[in-house]
């Protein structure tokens, strides 16, 4: 479940489904419904048909016009990953994470739901403290989103509706510590040097103050199975940070730690890979 | 004469055999209007053309559309337009052609409805003086105007309509030649109404159109439409009053049966085959019998006949096919080579199942090659080895592939799926040194296996636009039906090739281009625990013969330049912007900064500046942005209107082309040309050097391409492209849906490598004794030795040898003795091995043998394995050794082609620049030489073969007549050329003006009438043969006459002509005295005739006769006569003046042997100057 410790909505405001723009104009030519199609697109910002081939607003718009609703599902909870936090292996780390001194927020959203679904644009404060922990977090900020099954075989349609809040699960078995995402494909690439404790028994800590600042909006995909049934959505995202995190890692003696993050993926806080 | 067309054929030879001049750089220097310059270009276009020069041509097209007035005339915008058309179709790029196409036929449709327009302007002007600068024909303009009415408008018309059908059938799409077929069956119609033209002259035209469209309607796989169109032309030609022509009617009989096999009417099918071949047989057309009879064969084969009984019968027609291919006829060559290759199909499905019986697998694996390289000789050479009772010896690509592939890495394994006769055969082949039986499988996709490949491939595309459109998020995971297809495919494949599957380590993919079988997702199939294209490297190849070069370990063998280029297309209005794009190339840029010096950003370029990228050399380009490829062509896009495609990538430049990677959508597919070979981007650029290409198979969605973008470049930095590739999809297999990841094929070799490393391991030795061969043994010496040394199966009586050879090519001179080499040894080693000897073997002969003829002969058989092997550092050593031994002294056509192309190989081979500066060095000096030279080559010059210009060179008389007649129709006059008079007005003026003018005038007149239609072959080749003997010793022989009187049997006129001719050769061949009273007899039917210069002539043989018998009045009589006749004629045409003098001269001899000085005296008076004339030129 969802909780909004720390986290605050300072702006919320809907964007259309790209239906909408033909709903708009309903005796349109089809010349006309694409360009209804997109401009709307274009006004999103976000999950907009890309193709890098011959052009896909046809089959957009055939498609918009030719759905029938079969079902309306939700609304679900949609977690969407935001952070990793890891705690070296035997070790112990906290995480603050706040708005940067100054900032209107600290997170920016803009989400949309798959299927041309609608969306929401958001505005977030953030200040919490995840205390100290021994095993790594995975937050996401979970979103309310409701799912329209259609008929025929037509992939089914997300509107975002809103925040749900922070979700927060810790990790038995952290894949990115374990080294499991290298084996199953991940890039791996160190983000810093060796701490080399393997002369020293007692380990050591490492306190670092990291300012998360976007200059451009990350784009992401969230994929979620709607529980008990087998349909899949995805929510579209692009994302922008305003935050300090403040870390505390104790680093465990008689190994050597390097930090480490995955190459194509967006930002993330270090996992450690130890020797 | 057709004139246009004439002057047309002469701009195409002007420039025939000369070379060392730059001609579009002489036009361009004309001191004539643009738009004479413009038609100038085009005519050059057209030459280039027609003679298969496609970049040429272009570029001359190119040269009108900078010199043509603005707006262009209409009939210059038609003729460019077609002649596009055509270039763009000949090309196999119907897409592009189709535009030009229906632009060429709006601008002749229109000038057909309003040709008296064109009287207004001045274009047919430009048009002439642009063909006969710097000479000069005036030509009255009614003239010129029906001239080009019958010489391009009126065929124009139908070339048009002919190309708009051709891009139709490349684009599967008979919508705009559907149109323009109504539109000209309105146009047949109400001309008919209007009497324009008479009904029965209207109504075969208007069959004719019916047959094309059901023609078209056939290729577009519409039996039922085609069957009707067929029966309705044939309905047409049959009409009351129609004379049609029985070859067209028997044509038609043999479609409508075709059409009746299609629809499955088999039994009434083979009856109207059997009917159609006898009558073909007794019309003595061969290739159309043998298609009837082929046809025949596919309906027994549906109705279930034994493939043992059939197939001696199929390869009986497909021998025929063969034949009429090597006999040369353009025409007739296409259409047998289209039937061979469905005939192959048959071959297949018949062969496949008596595999190991009938048909040994050598065999089936060659003739699998032939049919997918468009071998046109594979069945004939197949036959004749067996009929000659021996095994046949094929050494060609595939023995040498099959060699390269035993000394592969175990457990690789090429899998094929080729098409037969309503089936596809899965075709694999390991690696590994077992006899080709256990190392070949061949089994069928069962129905089921296919449905479900179908399946697939439409759930793939369905769930890659869902992607693209975002209709659906890639990060979500493959739904029941799509990971069933998977796992299905798996399970339905044939039980062996999944068991080769599963157990290869690299597997190597032939699918036929084009259609399913080319899109067929084998990376996608899934074995119950991953996706093969998870677990292991999968490389696709779109033919044999690319996979033969790909494992050609000579082809290039590059040093890593440092230079990598990241190219961004636009994002173009009404596509979808490509919001990830720049965020790779920045991220593709950072990357490729880790291992590469220079690494240049491209963005939005020109199509020029993109060629001059490629151009100047790189080890990598990426390519991000929109593309696009479909059965009828295939585009990148750099920036609006700037596309390149095949034509564009496929030039060979002086570097190889790079390792390629398109992040852009299905740049990856490939379609099948005419000829049934597969075209596409990544074969284009693996043709032209690229050791690998990674691009997609279906529409890219643009967050796939920018993770994949950078997962591949990631891996790539430590991995071979073919790991690389895998880790890239396992990258993206974390996150995305298997329809996205899967999308990407590699191509090439999978050990290619971004960066070529400087230690590479080193080639065996047959590639390095070639590498020995071509830099003359300044390199690569030592590692051939140490690898001669340790191949275990070479006999070392064998490896002295090959270093003997090495020697004595690179120090040999001539005359010295070549090293032997063990023969039987030779016999027995790898087709590679034994290649690389008899390469070493013909490179020292050709430098050691005395006679050139021989040394000739062995660097052509160098060539040949070169050709087969494609082995570049060979071609260079040709091309060195021909230098050395002097060979190349004097430029022609095929030296200029071998040395350019010699030249641009070095930047191939940059690991042995050291070890080829000799040879630089020296195709330098030639190079240098030949442009400070102006070179004519007589006989490219008299348009016979090398081998003929040697024959006459040599003192062949044939050879030699030969060459007179060819150059003689060159120098024929403009007048002889817009005459409209027929051949024996031109012949008569030979006779009775005497000179080379006539002469030549009466060949041009002859060829020109061939060429035109208004002779028939064979009547052409009687007159040419006629003229040869005419121009030799003694008298023609009577056969020739004979046999060139019986081709005009019945046409007095051409018979008196000929007659006279002869008559003519025995007066001037002096070998018998011909009897007064035949040269009497002659004169009178010759003035009959209207033969006035021949009367004249033989006037004054009678004269000579007179004078020698000194009977001076009656030879001063003729004398007078002959004069009075050749004075009239003189001041008409002035090639009768030599003859005139020739006359006066003679009548003043009558007069001095007279004695009478007032006669001497009137002659002087009257004909000084032209007896001073003569007596000065003689």
């Amino acid at each position: 479940m969802a909780d909004f410790l720390g986290l605050e909505v300072t702006a919320d405001e809907p964007i259309a489904g790209l239906s909408a723009a033909l709903e708009r104009e309903p005796s349109a030519a089809p010349e006309r419904r694409i360009e209804l199609l997109t401009a709307a697109a274009a006004a999103q910002g976000v999950g907009a048909p890309a193709g890098r081939g011959p052009e896909v607003w046809r089959t957009v718009m055939d498609t918009l016009l030719r759905r029938k609703v079969m079902q309306v599902l939700g609304p679900f909870e949609v977690p969407t990953h935001w952070m990793c936090f890891h705690v070296p292996p035997g070790g112990k780390g906290q995480l603050k994470v706040t708005n940067t001194a100054g900032s209107e927020y600290g997170l920016k959203l803009k989400a949309v739901g798959s299927g041309w679904g609608s969306g929401r644009n958001l505005k977030l404060t953030v200040n919490r403290d995840f205390l100290e922990r021994t095993r790594c977090l995975r937050v996401s900020l979970a979103l309310q989103a409701r799912v329209t099954l259609y008929e025929g075989g037509v992939p089914p349609r997300a509107d975002v509706l809103g925040v749900a809040g922070l979700s927060i699960d810790e990790l038995a078995e952290c894949p990115d510590c374990s080294g499991e995402n290298e084996r199953r494909g991940a890039m791996v690439v160190p983000s810093g040097e060796w701490i080399d404790l393997r002369g020293d028994p007692l380990g050591y800590t490492v306190e670092t103050a990291l300012e998360l600042a976007d200059h451009s909006d990350l784009s992401l995909s969230a994929p979620f199975a709607v529980p008990g049934l087998n349909v899949q959505i995805g929510i579209e995202c692009t994302r922008r940070s305003q935050l300090n995190c403040s870390t505390r890692y104790v680093l465990p003696g008689g190994h050597r730690y390097r930090p480490s993050t995955s190459y194509g993926e967006p930002a993330d806080l270090p996992y450690w890979r130890c020797e | 004469m057709p004139l246009f067309n004439e002057l047309l054929h002469r701009v195409a030879q002007a420039s025939r055999g000369i070379y060392g001049v730059n001609t579009e750089d002489q036009v361009s220097k004309w001191n004539r209007p643009p738009a004479v310059r413009a038609w100038r270009a085009w005519a050059e276009a057209y030459a280039a053309f027609e003679r298969g020069d496609l970049s040429e041509a272009s570029s001359w097209l190119n040269a009108v559309e900078t010199w043509a007035p603005q707006p262009a005339g209409d009939i210059l915008r038609g003729e460019v337009a077609l002649l596009w058309a055509r270039i763009m179709n000949a090309a196999d790029e119907p897409r592009r052609a189709l535009p030009y196409a229906q632009e060429a036929w709006k601008c002749w449709f229109t000038l057909a409805g309003n040709a008296l327009t064109v009287l207004a302007g001045d274009e047919l002007t430009s048009l002439l003086e642009a063909l006969t600068f710097p000479e000069h024909l005036d030509l009255a303009k009614q003239k010129l105007f029906m001239d080009w009415l019958g010489d391009r408008a009126s065929p124009n018309l139908h070339y048009t309509a002919q190309q708009v059908f051709e891009a139709c059938r490349g684009l599967h799409d008979g919508g705009p030649a559907l149109e323009l077929s109504e539109q000209w069956r309105a146009w047949y119609r109400k001309t008919a109404q209007t009497g324009g033209l008479p009904a029965v002259r209207l109504v075969p035209l208007e069959a004719m159109l019916v047959r094309d469209v059901a023609n078209l309607h056939d290729e577009l796989g519409d039996p039922k439409a085609a069957l009707d169109g067929f029966i309705e032309a044939r309905a047409l030609l049959s009409s009351p009053g129609v004379n049609a022509d029985e070859s067209e009617l028997r044509q038609l009989d043999f479609n409508i049966g075709n059409q009746q096999a299609k629809i499955g009417q088999h039994k009434s099918a083979i009856a109207a085959f059997e009917r159609v071949a006898k009558a073909f047989d007794e019309a003595g057309e061969a290739e159309p019998a043998m298609r009837a009879r082929h046809a025949a064969l596919v309906s027994r084969w549906n109705l279930g006949e034994s493939p043992k009984k059939l197939l001696p019968r199929l390869e009986k027609v497909l021998r025929g096919y063969e034949s009429v291919i090597q006999e040369g006829d353009e025409r007739r060559s296409e259409a047998a080579g289209q039937n061979l290759h469905r005939g192959n199909q048959l071959w297949l499905s018949l062969a496949s199942r008596i595999l190991g019986e009938d048909v040994t697998w050598e065999r089936f694996l060659h003739q699998v090659f032939a049919s997918r390289e468009a071998n046109t000789r594979a069945h004939t050479v197949w036959h004749e080895a067996v009929s000659h009772r021996r095994a046949p010896e094929v050494i060609d690509q595939i023995s040498v592939l099959l060699a390269r592939l035993s000394h592969e890495k175990a457990g690789l394994l090429v899998l094929s799926l080729e098409s037969a006769v309503g089936e596809v055969l899965a075709v694999t082949l390991v690696s590994g040194r077992m006899p080709l039986s256990q190392r070949i499988v061949v089994e069928r996709l069962s129905p089921e296996c296919l449905e479900t490949l179908q399946n697939l491939i439409g759930q793939r595309r369905e769930a890659t636009l869902a992607i693209a459109s975002r209709a659906m998020a890639a990060s979500v995971e493959p739904g029941a039906e799509f990971t069933g297809a998977c796992s299905t495919l798996w399970q339905t494949l044939p039980p062996q090739t999944r068991q080769r599957l599963d157990e290869a380590s690299i597997a190597y993919f032939l699918p036929e281009p084009g259609g399913a079988l080319d899109e067929s997702p084998l990376e996608l199939v899934f074995d119950g625990q991953s996706y093969l294209g998870l677990r292991k490297p999968v490389v696709r190849t779109a033919s044999w013969s690319q996979m033969a070069r790909a494992l050609a370990p000579n082809r290039t063998d590059r040093l890593a330049c440092g230079r990598f280029a990241v190219v961004r297309g636009a994002d173009m209005p009404g596509l979808s912007p490509l919001l990830l794009a720049d965020d790779e190339v920045s991220a593709v840029e950072a990357t490729a900064r880790q291992s590469f010096a220079d690494v240049q950003r491209q963005l939005e370029p020109t199509a020029e500046e993109f060629g001059a990228l490629v151009a100047r050399g790189l080890d990598v380009l990426h390519f991000t942005g929109h593309s696009y490829a479909d059965d009828a062509g295939e585009y990148l896009v750099l920036r609006e209107e700037e596309l390149v495609g095949v034509p564009e990538l496929g030039v060979r430049h002086s570097q190889p082309a790079p390792v390629s990677i398109f992040c852009s959508c299905l740049v990856g597919l490939h379609r099948p040309t005419r000829a049934g070979l597969a075209r596409g981007i990544a074969s284009a650029l693996l043709d032209s050097g690229a050791p690998a290409v990674v691009a997609a198979m279906v529409p890219l969605p643009d967050q796939v391409g920018h993770d994949f973008a950078l997962a591949l470049h990631f891996h790539a930095r430590t991995r071979p492209l073919g790991e690389a590739v895998q880790a890239a999809r396992v990258t993206l297999a974390r996150r995305f849906h298997p329809a996205t990841w899967g999308c990407f094929a590699l191509f090439g070799r999978h050990d290619a490598r971004l960066a070529t490393p400087a230690d590479l391991p080193l080639a065996r030795w047959p590639a390095l004794l070639v590498r020995c061969l071509a830099t003359r043994g300044a390199a690569w010496r030592k590692e051939l030795e140490a690898a001669l040394s340790e191949d275990a199966e070479l006999a070392p009586l064998l490896s002295s040898q090959a270093l003997a050879l090495v020697d004595c090519h690179a120090a040999g001179e001539c005359g010295a003795e070549v090293p032997q080499l063990d023969e039987a040894a030779v016999s027995s080693s790898a087709a590679d091995a034994r290649l690389a000897l008899e390469a070493a073997r013909a490179l020292a002969n050709a430098v050691c043998m005395a006679d050139d003829a021989r040394a000739r002969s062995e660097l052509s058989r160098a060539l040949l394995i070169h050709e087969i092997t494609d082995d570049n550092y060979l071609l260079v050593a040709v091309v060195d050794t021909a230098i050395r031994r002097g060979m190349l002294l004097v430029q022609d056509e095929s030296s200029t082609r071998l040395v350019d192309r010699a030249h641009h190989l070095l930047g191939w081979l940059t690991r042995s620049t050291a070890g080829l500066a000799a040879v630089r060095e020296s195709l330098d000096q030639v190079r240098n030489r030949w442009s400070n030279t102006l070179t004519m080559q007589v006989g490219e010059l008299a348009g016979v073969s090398p081998e003929e210009f040697a024959a006459a060179d040599a003192g062949d008389r044939n050879a030699m007549k030969e060459m007179v007649w060819n150059l003689k129709t060159r120098e024929a006059s403009m007048d002889a050329l817009a005459s409209t008079s027929p051949w024996m007005e031109w012949l008569y003026r030979l006779m009775g003006a005497d000179g080379d003018g006539p002469m030549s005038d009466f060949c041009g007149v002859v060829d020109a009438a061939a060429r035109s239609g208004r002779l028939k072959p064979a009547q052409a080749e009687a007159l040419r043969t006629l003229f040869k003997r005419f121009i030799g010793p003694g008298e023609i022989e009577p056969e020739h006459v004979q046999a060139a009187l019986e081709q005009f049997a019945g046409q007095r006129a051409e018979v008196a002509a000929i007659r006279h001719f002869q008559l003519y050769d025995r007066i001037t061949s002096q070998e018998h005295e011909v009897p007064a009273a035949e040269l009497l007899q002659a004169r009178t039917q010759a003035t009959a005739a209207g033969a006035l210069g021949l009367a004249a002539f033989l006037s004054l043989q009678l004269g000579g006769r007179e004078l020698a018998a000194r009977n001076t009045v009656a030879a001063r009589a003729h004398a007078e006569d002959a004069l009075q006749i050749l004075l009239a004629l003189a001041t008409k045409d002035a090639a009768y003046t030599p003859r005139t003098n020739l006359c006066a001269a003679f009548l003043y001899n009558v007069a001095q042997a007279s004695g009478s000085s007032a006669f001497q005296a009137k002659v002087l008076h009257d004909h000084r100057a032209r007896i001073e004339a003569y007596f000065a030129e003689h």
